[in-house]
């Protein structure tokens, strides 16, 4: 039986594909420098060719095998490599299959094994027969229940070609149940479209362009060309503030034509997201396989991410404004896998529902935590005086571009001062009410925020380290500050890092913590 | 308060049976896990110092070059640049002498069967707590000086975020392996 197995001739085309795109900026740049010198092409030339052999080269030198306990990779002709990675370590099995990759029956898959830099195996591209065969070997060495389990077909109808694809498929009737698992949340296109009006990405999206086009100076020219440059608008700016100010007439036609303007671009954004969220996450399916988590989605680019449970780190439930309206919230997990933000597959770990509604909330957290009850945690406040802490510190930072205000355009703009102090204690006020923490059976549990709020669960069995901080004014107040680390916790994303604990709480919740770890075994 | 530098190094390990411990008695069989809070090796402050004396000094020539352009630029300012520069050069001598000395005090750690916990910091203090079932490898890393002195620094790897490294200076190296012995992960050696 050869065991060695190679990519699919396509990857080439993809492996070229997805170099161009990481050198489209030099390209670019290339064809703009070039539009004026005139021998652009050349300079595509010097940039294609080493990429096109640097391609044909990774395809040619590729292989995979399936070894007993771990797949092992070569790669390299020059300069070879051979990666061994036990089954038992793989942490997330992605696929990706975008509308070419559907035309030509191929798929990209990233085996990902928790190592900060991402993933360690990178099939790009193989044929879908092979990806089962892939996804069902890890997943028999790594046993259990769903190592029977059939790979699941991304696009629905391709089952019986892939039925035959793994050489460990069980019996049909088991291997059907096994495919179908639990469907744990199910995504409508109004749900999605929804989600596209909160999410409302192409704000996002239109904002950075706008940011590029100021940068690279495009904004600015095409402002003068049509407008008549900078000057212009501040002549209009400042001709209807004297307007009003000095002579009490109010250009309402302006106004309105501006504000509409604005308002114009706002809805094309908010319409833009809607469409993007409906296409990106179409079909969004959250399955329990298993053990295993499987999400689905994608009209176009058809993403296929496994899970698997014990892998999830920590759990965060996020709602907003119109999440409250809706009565809607998201959800992510964090898994120990590589956080590699912007790629595809990173993100696609990390939503695990972009949206959903409050009342499937509890089903949801029950199958992606079993054995944690959350259902009714007791929630404890922080310490009582937290408010003031919350408060002064608002205050002081909040004093800041008053003073600099003072600072420059004299005592006048001291009238602010009341303002930003009541900005302040309301904040503080809001932000204290809406601080607790709760520590369940196997679990630790923090909720800031309270009309954007975020809720993070972490289980006892994933916390590495537990940490006390005490500053100076936690000094003075008898107070604590209690961090808990995870594996693969994200930058800027929502911990349980828990301030304004009384001093007592918190060394009892850090030892309590750190004992109820200690008594874990850690399982990657 | 007590003078570190002037004290003889102690022995590795009676070095842990002399240091203060608050907690209890040393369990019977491993004397490593008693569970009481150590201080660090003493001569660590001296180590310490001797880092801070050479950015003090490279510091200070730096000064010293500034003092001597202002000299020939500008007379007038003279006296102040020369004010500045030596508030500077007491502040460096503070922080070279006496900061080793009050972090510490500052400084202390906890063995037991659980897992380590560390405690340092002057101002802004923290305890890090590593169970033990967490810690994936531990190094024992020696600069020059801390080998001058018999010190190694006890770098303690978890699969965590912030704390993917812990690290715990100020021990005499036998003791830093002897507790990197203890932390690695227990693959069937003890049944503790």
């Amino acid at each position: 039986m050869p065991s060695e197995r190679r990519l699919h001739p396509w990857s080439v085309v993809f492996t070229l594909g997805a170099q161009v795109r990481q050198l489209a900026v030099p390209i670019l740049l290339a064809l703009f420098a070039g539009s004026r010198s005139g021998n652009w092409g050349a300079w595509t030339l010097v940039i294609l060719v080493p990429s096109a052999l640097a391609a044909i080269v990774r395809y040619v030198a590729f292989r995979y095998e399936f070894g007993a306990t771990e797949l092992i990779i070569r790669s390299g002709l020059i300069f070879q490599n051979e990666r061994h990675i036990p089954y038992a370590r793989i942490q997330n099995l992605d696929a990706v299959q975008n509308a070419l990759h559907r035309l030509l029956g191929v798929v990209d898959v990233r085996v990902d094994t928790g190592t900060a830099g991402g993933d360690e195996a990178h099939l790009r591209v193989i044929t879908w027969s092979a990806y089962a065969e892939v996804r069902d070997r890890v997943l028999a060495a790594r046993g259990g229940p769903e190592g029977t389990g059939a790979a699941t077909p991304l696009v629905a109808g391709d089952t019986a070609s892939v039925a035959a694809g793994g050489p460990d498929a069980a019996s049909p009737p088991a291997a059907a149940r096994a495919d179908r698992g639990d469907v744990l949340l199910a995504l409508t296109p109004s749900d999605l479209a929804l989600h596209g009006l909160i999410e409302n990405r192409a704000m996002v999206i239109l904002s950075a362009a706008l940011g590029g086009l100021w940068e690279t100076g495009i904004l600015e020219q095409s402002v003068e060309r049509f407008i008549g440059g900078d000057a212009a608008i501040r002549d209009a700016i400042r001709d209807v503030v004297v307007g009003i100010v000095r002579d009490g007439v109010v250009p309402w036609d302006r106004l309105l034509l501006v504000a509409s303007v604005v308002a114009g671009v706002l809805i094309v954004a908010r319409l833009l997201s809607v469409a993007w969220a409906v296409v990106r996450l179409y079909g969004y399916q959250v399955r329990l396989v298993g053990a295993d988590l499987r999400t689905e989605y994608g009209l176009l680019t058809r993403v296929s991410a496994t899970i698997p449970l014990h892998r999830i780190q920590t759990l965060t439930v996020s709602r907003g404004l119109l999440h409250h309206a809706f009565g809607r919230a998201s959800v992510r997990v964090e898994t120990a896998g590589g956080q590699t933000p912007g790629e595809r597959g990173a993100s696609a770990r990390e939503a695990l529902a972009p949206i959903l509604r409050v009342n499937e909330l509890p089903r949801l957290i029950g199958r992606a935590l079993p054995g944690l009850d959350v259902a009714a945690p007791d929630w404890q406040p922080p310490a009582p005086r937290a408010g003031r802490r919350a408060f002064v510190r608002r205050a002081v930072v909040a004093t800041v571009p008053v003073a600099t205000g003072v600072a420059l355009a004299g005592w006048r703009a001291a009238w602010a001062l009341p303002v930003v102090l009541a900005w302040a204690a309301l904040a503080a006020r809001v932000y204290v009410a809406h601080q607790r923490w709760a520590r369940v059976e196997g679990g630790v549990l923090f909720r800031t925020g309270w009309i954007w709020s975020h809720e993070t669960i972490a289980r006892v069995t994933k916390i590495q380290a537990v940490e006390m901080l005490e500053s100076p004014f936690d000094r003075r107040f008898a107070m604590a500050r209690v961090r808990v680390d995870t594996a693969g916790a994200g930058q800027g994303s929502h911990h349980i890092d828990i301030p304004y604990l009384a001093r007592p709480a918190a060394v009892a919740l850090t030892d309590d913590l750190a004992a109820g770890a200690a008594a874990t075994a850690f399982r990657w | 308060m007590s003078d570190p530098e002037t004290t003889p190094p102690p022995a590795p390990v009676p070095a842990l049976a002399a240091a203060p411990g608050e907690g209890p008695r040393p369990a019977a069989g491993d004397p490593i896990t008693d569970g009481a809070w150590h201080r660090l090796d003493p001569r660590y402050v001296d180590v310490e110092r001797i880092g801070r004396w050479i950015v003090t000094c490279v510091v200070s020539f730096g000064l010293f070059l500034h003092l001597l352009s202002t000299l020939f630029a500008d007379e007038g300012r003279f006296a102040i640049t020369a004010a500045a520069d030596a508030a500077v050069l007491a502040l460096l001598a503070w922080w070279s002498f006496q900061w080793p000395a009050i972090a510490y005090r500052r400084a202390s750690y906890r063995l037991d069967d659980r897992g380590i916990e560390i405690r340092r910091g002057v101002i802004w203090r923290r305890a890090v707590v590593v169970p033990r079932s967490r810690v994936q490898h531990t190094d024992v890393a020696q600069g020059p000086v801390q080998r001058l002195y018999g010190l190694g620094t006890l770098i303690v790897h978890t699969a965590g975020t912030e704390h993917a490294k812990v690290e715990l200076p100020g021990l005499s190296h036998a003791l830093a392996m002897r507790i990197r012995d203890h932390l690695l992960p227990a693959g069937g050696d003890d049944a503790v």
